[in-house]
């Protein structure tokens, strides 16, 4: 290709320089000659009114008043002459007193008094050599410029030649302008950016037209050249607007009032002058000084802020556009000089260099912001991200501890006895609470921010969505004394599709915040619809009566952490992320939250959410089922209840024995079932008052048993709440256990609170008493708690067992067995149910019989949850999930792993196991043996003599495990107690007595 | 702690025997009676028995039947007079591990033979034998409340020898009998208090170095005043956590 470029380079040397060379030294002999154009040297003189002429050089300024100037043709005019070019106004021209060229637009516009100027050709030949040609000026600018002969089109050349550089710059002020404004308004729109520049494009896309339209050529590019003279005076009153704008967002608004004043005196200006001009009063070119003035104001208070900038060294943030306007009033200044020194035609070109000077330092000085914010906006962007994952991590990292606190705190209202002891754990269980719903706020914002937090849609519940979060405020409101009220239109349909939990979540925030900034008065929850389709919209409303929002505070209400006055709202609790959240929420759901507020009156929040219909029927008086329940619902901590009668009836025996312990100490008289078929002899022989029924059973469940009562002849049982037991804790669950007949339900592992509430909603109040009685008898049984001291020994060493057990989440655990004893229990029934347990599922995968595998996967499920064994009951759950969605593949795939980690977990709990066969083996009774009993009571005495207590103990665990005759049960028992409260005295006395029985 | 099962004529001797081993052994007496040993046997399922075999009992033969047909492969250790060595050595036969000491012959003898049978079946044994036989401090603990005592005990059992007192009279016989290396006193206790106790700990010539340590549930200023002024060892209030109580002690102790 070298070759190539070298013809390539001579070629286009020979060709280009063959054109200089020839234009340069070979004569003109283009063809036309006859277009020509010279400078017309006949003299010109001035004719006054009263006829005396005085003659004039061109081009000069003429006096106004003069009617005509003349001149006489020369001799010597070129033969290819047609015409005399002259600017001008209105005029007529006479050669030798006979009319031969006229100008007036009068008949062609609608406003103005003269003619614009233009140039105008007067036909002059060479045969008109030495007459008079006399021109009578009807009005004029007051210029007389030079005039020219030539043929027409040699003149129009000439013109267009004497003026292509003002044209030039012209068209590219104009496509320069035109572009930023492209530019910047896409970027602006892509970036969602107002740029400033595309004001500065604007104004000077207009100085540019103005200089186009201005110039000679409007001539040839407008028809109406009238309309076309007005024109760059009415521009000119634009001009100033837009450069003003533009200043006043690049200095920030700093200047803002003195930019306003001077806007609106131009605009006085500006229209004074129009509407003079449009009644005929004055001419656009009379009024132009004002605007001019106008113009300059503009420039001075441009000027001004500069001055004010540079003392406070705040010029540096925009030099560059500084800079341009500089070089813009440079060119501005020479544009003027060389205007009034009227030595040429006024040309805009000087002024353009100028306006794309300052373009050009604008272009710069956006281009630099642009760069500089992108910077900003990306460290900003990785600030965030990074303050979202501390938060996350931060949150989780205290989650995890209070949590545990929750869970020790529940142990000791659970266990504590001592009012004072309770009222400080109650507190704590608050402050906790509110904690970590602190907490999960700023889990959920920082999931927000990250774009982690989903929308998940499902199909839930309408009533029970709204009257859980009633519910929960509920109690909330009462204890402000405030009513909470709901008010739903019933015809809304009860099943939807979309994602409950966050309109839940949605709808807690606004009515917590609510309760929480109302004093008195009452929080009003009302929700319409407006079907469309199989689409509804939901109205959301939360008004209350409360403290209000200042109207300059409610943009506040959106800032995260953003709390509206601090002062006054100092008590109230919150991390002030509530409705933040709840904000963002909606975004994700396509919606948005507004808000009215009354300072002092209260506030309203409402915000609409689309909805799918899943099914139709209304949902019904839900607000008068909500008042009957808070009528029921009493809050009291604690309570016995001895004449109850409950019945339990579950397979899974951890089960039953949670739910006896949870409610050992109400005094109930409680029966168990293992199976749906046992229970229906029971209900056939005794009158129950609440029957806890789980629905996951092998051979009939809970459903089915609940029908088969139905059935059962002699049934006691008829009216008998039934409440179901479940872990299936999904949404609707409620709804489809109410549909079957239940009463109720619980969901599993059961706590205690819930429990209760279960109890009291179903058993009449005259059987249940409350705490005050259970804390006498609690009292008492300190009492025989201290003088039986042995026990709490066990209880130690259970708890170290039990701490020592590998994978066992023992907060999870207490939570859900109430104390170390019951856990123990509970795992010494855990151990036995391994094997079987592992064996049947392991029979029901192989005969892949599926439904059976399921109930066995749950139950397992639940047995390793209430152990503590997490990892364990997570498996199983997978397991269960897998079975209900009939993935055989998983199943048998995990089901070995799951199996041996089950069967493994005999190794894991062997310590218990140990201890407890040491135990059984030690409490198995053997024949009295009086000898030995006498020889170790004398040992006994001797080992409480020394107060060796371990000896002791140990011959006490010998002791215990006779059988012995009735005449020494109650000594020996005399004996226990006397050597757990270390009673050497009465060790001796009661030794003495027992030998003498012997003797 | 291993089980064991002390056999013999319940007089000193056996006592004393007890004594040596009770830091070693979880020990469980019983008079050489067949019958007797074979529900002990069945009751606390011994890891070791020591036979102390006495020159005039009849038994002997019994209880080898007994245990040969019971508990064959039990380690049992025998302490025997020389006159009885032909006797035992007929009796020894039908046991794996059976030890068969004459005397005379000293405390330690007897721990050594324990180990040596328990060695045959317990390998994780071995460590502890070789371990420097840790002398631990005594700390005689005082207070009229047994629950305090036995959970005091609990909780110092595996840093310190506890011994107990449940009255001030009781503590200051002890401390005379069996020398602690520091007394935690409880305040208040019917009959001799505790500032009384502390005071005649103080008044006494060959005590009025010992450390005491306060451990109660009086936390009065005037009380704590009375007691500062004879400079204890340390003051803990009730109900005290481990860490704190054996920080105490440890200062006390010059540990």
């Amino acid at each position: 290709m070298k070759s190539v470029k070298y013809i390539f380079l001579v070629l286009t040397i020979a060709f280009f320089g063959y054109l200089i060379v020839g234009q340069l030294y070979l004569p003109a002999d283009q063809l036309d000659l006859r277009n020509v154009c010279f400078d017309y040297e006949g003299e010109w003189f001035q004719i006054a009114e009263d006829g005396s002429r005085t003659s004039i050089e061109v081009p000069c300024h003429i006096d106004k008043e003069i009617g005509a100037i003349e001149t006489i043709i020369p001799d010597d005019l070129d033969p290819r002459i047609s015409s005399l070019c002259l600017r001008g106004q209105d005029m007529q021209a006479y050669m030798d007193d006979e009319l031969i060229f006229e100008y007036s637009t009068a008949d062609t516009r609608w406003f103005g008094k003269n003619s614009p100027e233009s140039y105008l050709m007067i036909p002059v030949t060479s045969k008109d050599a030495g007459k008079t040609l006399r021109i009578e000026l009807i009005s004029d600018t007051g210029i007389l410029y030079p005039p020219y002969v030539g043929s027409e089109l040699g003149i129009w050349v000439y013109i267009l030649q004497m003026y292509a550089g003002e044209l030039v710059v012209a068209g590219i002020t104009l496509i320069v302008g035109s572009l930023t404004i492209l530019i910047s308004k896409v970027y602006g729109m892509f970036n969602k950016r107002n740029m400033e520049i595309t004001y500065l494009g604007c104004g000077v896309t207009m100085a540019a037209i103005w200089l186009v339209v201005n110039s000679v050529f409007r001539q040839i590019i407008f028809d109406n050249v009238s309309v076309a003279n007005d024109f760059p005076f009415l521009v000119v009153m634009l001009i100033p607007f837009p450069f003003l704008i533009y200043m006043n967002e690049v200095q920030q608004n700093r200047y803002q009032k003195l930019y306003r004043t001077v806007g609106w005196s131009l605009m006085v200006i500006d229209i004074t002058c129009c509407v003079l001009y449009i009644l005929g009063i004055r001419e656009l070119i009379d009024t132009f000084i004002f605007v001019a003035l106008g113009c300059f104001l503009a420039i001075f208070s441009v000027m001004l802020t500069f001055v004010l900038d540079m003392i406070h060294g705040k010029i540096m943030e925009y030099r560059y556009v500084a800079f341009g306007l500089l070089g813009a009033l440079i060119s501005a200044i020479i544009q003027l000089v060389s205007y009034f020194n009227r030595t040429g035609i006024f040309s805009g070109a000087v002024l353009a260099i100028g306006l794309l000077c300052l373009l050009t330092g604008a272009t710069i000085h956006t281009v630099c912001t642009v760069f500089s914010s992108e910077k900003d906006k990306r460290a900003a962007i990785m600030a965030n991200e990074a303050k979202g994952k501390f938060l996350a991590n931060m949150s989780h990292e205290i989650r995890t501890p209070i949590n545990a606190v929750l869970g020790m705190n529940e142990m000791i209202l659970r266990e504590s006895r001592e009012a004072s002891t309770r009222e400080y754990a109650l507190d704590i269980q608050n402050a906790g609470k509110s904690l970590l719903s602190l907490i999960n706020d700023i889990l959920d914002i920082s999931k927000i921010d990250s774009g982690k937090l989903e929308i998940i849609p499902v199909e839930y519940d309408m009533s029970s969505a709204i009257h859980d979060t009633m519910n929960m405020l509920s109690h909330k409101a009462k204890t402000k004394n405030l009513e909470i009220n709901l008010v739903m239109d019933e015809n809304l349909p009860s099943r939807l599709r979309g994602d409950d939990v966050r309109i839940r979540q949605i709808l807690i925030n606004l009515l917590n915040n609510a309760v929480k900034y109302t004093n008195e008065g009452c929080v009003t929850l009302s929700i319409t619809g407006d079907r469309q389709g199989d689409k509804i919209w939901l109205h959301f409303r939360v008004e209350d009566t409360g403290i209000g929002i200042k109207e300059e505070d409610l943009p506040k209400l959106f800032e995260e952490f953003r709390r509206i006055e601090e002062n006054r709202n100092r008590n109230i609790e919150g991390t002030g992320l509530g409705i933040s959240i709840t904000v963002q929420l909606l975004k994700l759901m396509g919606s948005h939250l507004n808000v009215t507020s009354t300072y002092g009156k209260g506030s309203c929040f409402f915000f609409d959410l689309e909805q799918t219909v899943v099914d139709e029927t209304p949902v019904g008086n839900l607000s008068e089922r909500i008042r009957n329940m808070e009528r029921e619902y009493v809050y009291k901590v604690a309570f016995v209840a001895p004449d109850v009668d409950l019945l339990v009836v579950d397979d899974n025996a951890i089960n039953r024995k949670v739910l006896r312990n949870l409610l050992k100490d109400t005094g109930m008289r409680i029966d168990e079932a293992d199976s749906g078929e046992q229970s229906l002899e029971k209900v056939a022989h005794k009158k129950y008052d609440l029957i806890f029924l789980d629905h996951m059973m092998p051979g009939m469940d809970g459903i089915e048993t609940l029908h088969a009562y139905k059935k059962v002849e002699g049934n006691l049982n008829l009216e008998t709440p039934v409440v179901a037991l479940t872990a299936n804790a999904v949404t609707g669950a409620k709804e489809m256990y109410l549909r079957e007949g239940f009463h109720g339900f619980l969901t599993k592992p059961i706590v205690f609170e819930k429990l209760e509430k279960m109890i009291r909603a179903f058993i009449p109040e005259d059987k249940i008493k409350d705490g005050g009685e259970v804390q006498q008898q609690n009292a008492l049984h300190d009492v025989f708690h201290v003088s039986y001291a042995g026990g709490d020994e066990s209880q130690n060493e259970i708890h170290r067992l039990l701490e020592e057990l590998p994978e066992i989440n023992l907060e999870y655990a207490y939570l859900h067995s109430g104390s170390p004893e019951n856990l123990y229990d509970i795992m010494v029934d855990f151990i036995k149910m391994i094997d079987s347990d592992g064996d049947e599922l392991e029979k029901y995968m192989t005969e892949e019989n599926l439904k059976q595998y399921r109930v066995k996967v749950h139950a397992m499920k639940a047995s390793a949850a209430m152990i503590g064994a997490i990892h364990l009951s997570g498996m199983a759950r997978m397991l269960e999930l897998a079975a209900i969605h009939e993935r055989w593949d998983t199943i048998r795939s995990v089901t070995p792993a799951f199996l041996e980690e089950w069967r493994d977990y005999k190794n894991k709990l062997y310590p218990v196991e140990a201890r407890e066969q040491a135990h059984a083996e030690n409490t198995e009774i053997i024949e009295f043996n009086q000898d030995m009993v006498i020889e170790q009571l004398g040992l006994l005495k001797e080992a409480m003599d020394e107060l060796d207590v371990d000896r002791a103990d140990g011959i006490v665990e010998v002791l215990k495990v006779f059988d012995y005759p009735e005449e020494y049960k109650d000594y020996m028992e005399e004996i226990y107690i006397a050597v757990s409260n270390l009673d050497a005295e009465r060790i001796n006395v009661v030794v003495e007595q027992i030998r003498n029985i012997g003797r | 702690m291993i089980k064991m099962l002390l056999v013999g004529e319940l007089n000193d001797t056996l006592h004393s025997l007890s004594e040596c081993l009770k830091g070693d052994f979880q020990i469980q007496m019983c008079s050489q009676d067949a019958k007797n040993i074979k529900d002990m046997i069945r009751i606390i399922r011994p890891g070791i028995m020591v036979f102390n075999i006495q020159e005039d009992n009849e038994n002997v033969h019994e209880i080898f039947e007994m245990l040969r047909v019971k508990m064959g492969q039990m380690p049992i250790l025998v302490v025997a007079t020389p006159q009885m060595e032909s006797i035992l050595v007929e009796e020894k036969k039908g046991f794996n591990h059976l030890i068969i000491l004459l005397r005379p012959l000293k405390a330690q003898d007897v721990l050594d033979g324990c180990y040596r049978l328990l060695n045959i079946n317990v390998g994780e044994a071995r460590p502890k034998e070789k371990k420097a036989p840790l002398v631990k401090k005594k700390i005689l603990v005082v207070d009229d409340n047994a629950l305090v005592l036995r959970n005091i005990k609990s909780l110092l059992e595996g840093e310190y020898e506890v011994i107990l007192a449940t009255s001030g009279e009781k503590g200051l016989d002890s401390i005379m009998t069996k020398k602690p290396d520091l007394v935690l006193l409880d305040y208040d206790m019917p009959g001799m208090n505790g500032k009384e106790v502390f005071d005649r700990i103080r008044s006494n010539e060959s005590t009025k170095d010992l450390p005491v340590v306060f451990l109660t549930s009086v936390a009065e200023r005037e009380h704590i005043m009375a007691v500062l002024v004879n400079s204890p060892s340390g003051y803990i209030l009730k109900p005290p956590s481990k860490d704190k109580i054996i920080a105490v002690l440890k200062e006390a102790l010059g540990e």
